[in-house]
């Protein structure tokens, strides 16, 4: 990273941007992949049922939290690598 | 085996039939003869077939039993815990038993605790012993972590050889704390198994809280007590350990582990010396409450006997075990040990002579009291192979808490509690269990699904979604 100039640094935060919005656009879709499968059944009407709203708050709820959490992991095992080098655990 | 036992009709008291069945005979088969086996064949077939079916049954009742426990304590694991907090962490203690290796051990919590703490959604960490020691010299470390993290300070530099490992706990437990991960807000829990880890247990809570935070010095002469080269850690412990020290005996029959460069570490503080150092600041009202569990673990050829009635009634010790491993999950209970003076009695008869000779003033007038803590367990120890008795050879130093008696101050006696359910949660638990087993499938279900000719359920599109019903 130090050994880019100014023109490169650019190029280089934008490439980081455009691939940092796309693993996020990754995870949104597969987010309301997952829960539109999971929770929505019923197509006789436009509007979404109680049950199903509910249930697609929960769902949303469960993965966001769960990769809150796992993000919480990696980021300590991150801090836990460069500590030491080497894998921690080893 | 059947069929040949069931045919008592064809005995050989009647007139023997040439001719058979003459249905049997008209459709050309063969003609059956049914007679008892020889002698020898039965015997075969009785003991086989006794101990099969004892163990067969046996076995299903471990596994209904431990099942009950289970289904006891999973409602906890459907609770939610925030996002940024870390789920509840027990500490479990394992030692190799005397005269064995780790394996017994650790097949023991595998086969009874484990699923009882997965059925509870508990995270667990292990410390495991393979030494005599080991686990009295990994709980100390332990404590004596939290004390510096609580902000005391060593009075020396630390040496280089545990730094590695120490700087990475305390990163991930500062990364932690940047980020706002908290860690589990109730009680925690430790679970100690069998007496000899009991034994070693108590001696690293006590080493942990009131031995000082700094390593021994490696080359210091064994009459001097490791808790005088901290005394600008505890200054008030000074005059106290000058005086007590003096009226001993020369000779102390534990004698004070030289520090070695095999594992274990050696201890900070020795059990004479409890009553004379103070106790730390960060020492709370109460401490984690714990589980001692029974390992029972029986060695030798001529145990065979036993061995073999345990082998085949382990139902009875999976529920026991269940049982006291709920009341860790659970957490609902927990109650401090008891001090008693009849006690005093019961305990350590063996030992008793010994103790007033070599305990230190402060102790004297604990050899009245008794504390439920040292009788904990206590009937595993008759059973204990007899290289844990045994007194060190001449040249050996290494350290024997499973031989010598337990020390118990009152400072760290009075704060520990043990884990305990609640009156009724026996009923409670079979009557969990019977309503868990009214969903089961029946065997005609289950025979229909292995078979393939399962009944068709509502199609997915009008069945309710699990769980949706309560808003």
């Amino acid at each position: 990273m130090d050994g880019l100039n100014a023109s490169e640094q650019r190029e280089f935060q934008g490439r980081m941007e455009k691939k940092q919005m796309k693993e996020f656009m990754t995870m949104y879709s597969n987010l309301v992949q997952r829960c539109f499968d999971d929770c929505v059944n019923d197509f006789t009407t436009k509007s979404l049922h109680s049950k199903e709203e509910g249930c697609v708050m929960k769902c949303v709820d469960k993965y966001l939290k769960g990769s809150e959490r796992l993000g919480q992991r990696f980021q300590e095992q991150n801090a836990a690598m460069m500590q030491s080098g080497q894998l921690p655990g080893r | 085996m059947a069929e040949k036992l069931l045919g008592k009709d064809a005995a050989p008291a009647s007139v023997p039939k040439p001719e058979g069945n003459p249905a049997l005979r008209m459709m050309g088969l063969p003609r059956f003869k049914f007679k008892l086996p020889s002698r020898n064949w039965l015997i075969f077939w009785a003991i086989t077939g006794s101990f099969t079916s004892t163990l067969l049954y046996d076995r299903y009742h471990k596994k209904r039993a431990q099942r009950k426990w289970c289904n006891f304590v999973s409602h906890l694991a459907k609770e939610t815990v925030p996002p940024t907090m870390m789920p509840r962490k027990t500490t479990i203690f394992l030692a190799a038993p005397p005269g064995d290796g780790l394996r017994p051990a650790r097949d023991h919590f595998h086969e009874y605790i484990k699923p009882i703490l997965v059925a509870g959604g508990l995270d667990w960490e292990v410390i495991e012993g393979r030494k005599e020691g080991d686990v009295r010299a990994g709980l100390a470390e332990k404590i004596r972590k939290l004390r510096k993290r609580n902000g005391e300070k060593l009075s020396q530099e630390p040496t280089e050889e545990s730094e590695e490992k120490e700087n990475l706990d305390d990163l991930l437990y500062e990364v932690r704390q940047r980020s706002g991960v908290t860690e589990w807000n109730g009680v925690q829990g430790d679970l100690v198994l069998g007496r000899h880890t009991w034994k070693e247990y108590i001696r690293g809570l006590h080493e942990g809280w009131l031995g000082p935070l700094d390593p021994p010095r490696p080359a210091e002469s064994p009459d001097t007590p490791p808790a005088d080269s901290s005394p600008a850690e505890h200054p008030s412990s000074e005059a106290a350990s000058d005086s007590s020290p003096k009226e001993e005996p020369p000779a102390p029959d534990p004698p004070p582990p030289k520090p070695a460069k095999i594992t274990p570490k050696p201890p900070y503080i020795t059990p004479k010396d409890y009553p004379s150092s103070s106790a730390p600041p960060s020492l709370a009202i109460s401490m984690s409450p714990s589980l001692p569990v029974p390992l029972p673990h029986l060695l030798g050829f001529l145990n065979t006997p036993t061995r073999v009635y345990r082998f085949l009634t382990r139902r009875h010790l999976a529920d026991s075990t269940g049982r006291s491993v709920a009341a860790l999950v659970l957490a609902s209970h927990s109650r401090p040990y008891t001090q008693s003076a009849e006690l005093a009695s019961a305990i350590d008869p063996d030992f008793a002579p010994n103790d007033t000779n070599t305990a230190p003033e402060g102790a004297v007038t604990q050899t009245s009291e008794a504390w439920e803590q040292e009788a904990v367990l206590k009937k595993e120890e008759k059973e204990w192979h007899k290289s844990a008795r045994e007194p060190n050879k001449d040249e050996e130093t290494r350290e024997r808490p499973w031989r010598e008696p337990m020390t118990i101050d009152s400072r760290i006696g009075q704060r520990m509690s043990q884990f305990e359910l609640e009156s009724g949660a026996d009923e409670e638990a079979a009557k969990v269990d019977a309503e868990k087993r009214l969903e089961d499938p029946s065997l005609v279900d289950k025979i229909r699904k292995w078979t393939g000719f399962e009944k068709q359920g509502k199609k997915g599109w009008d069945m309710g979604l699990e769980g949706a019903e309560d808003d």
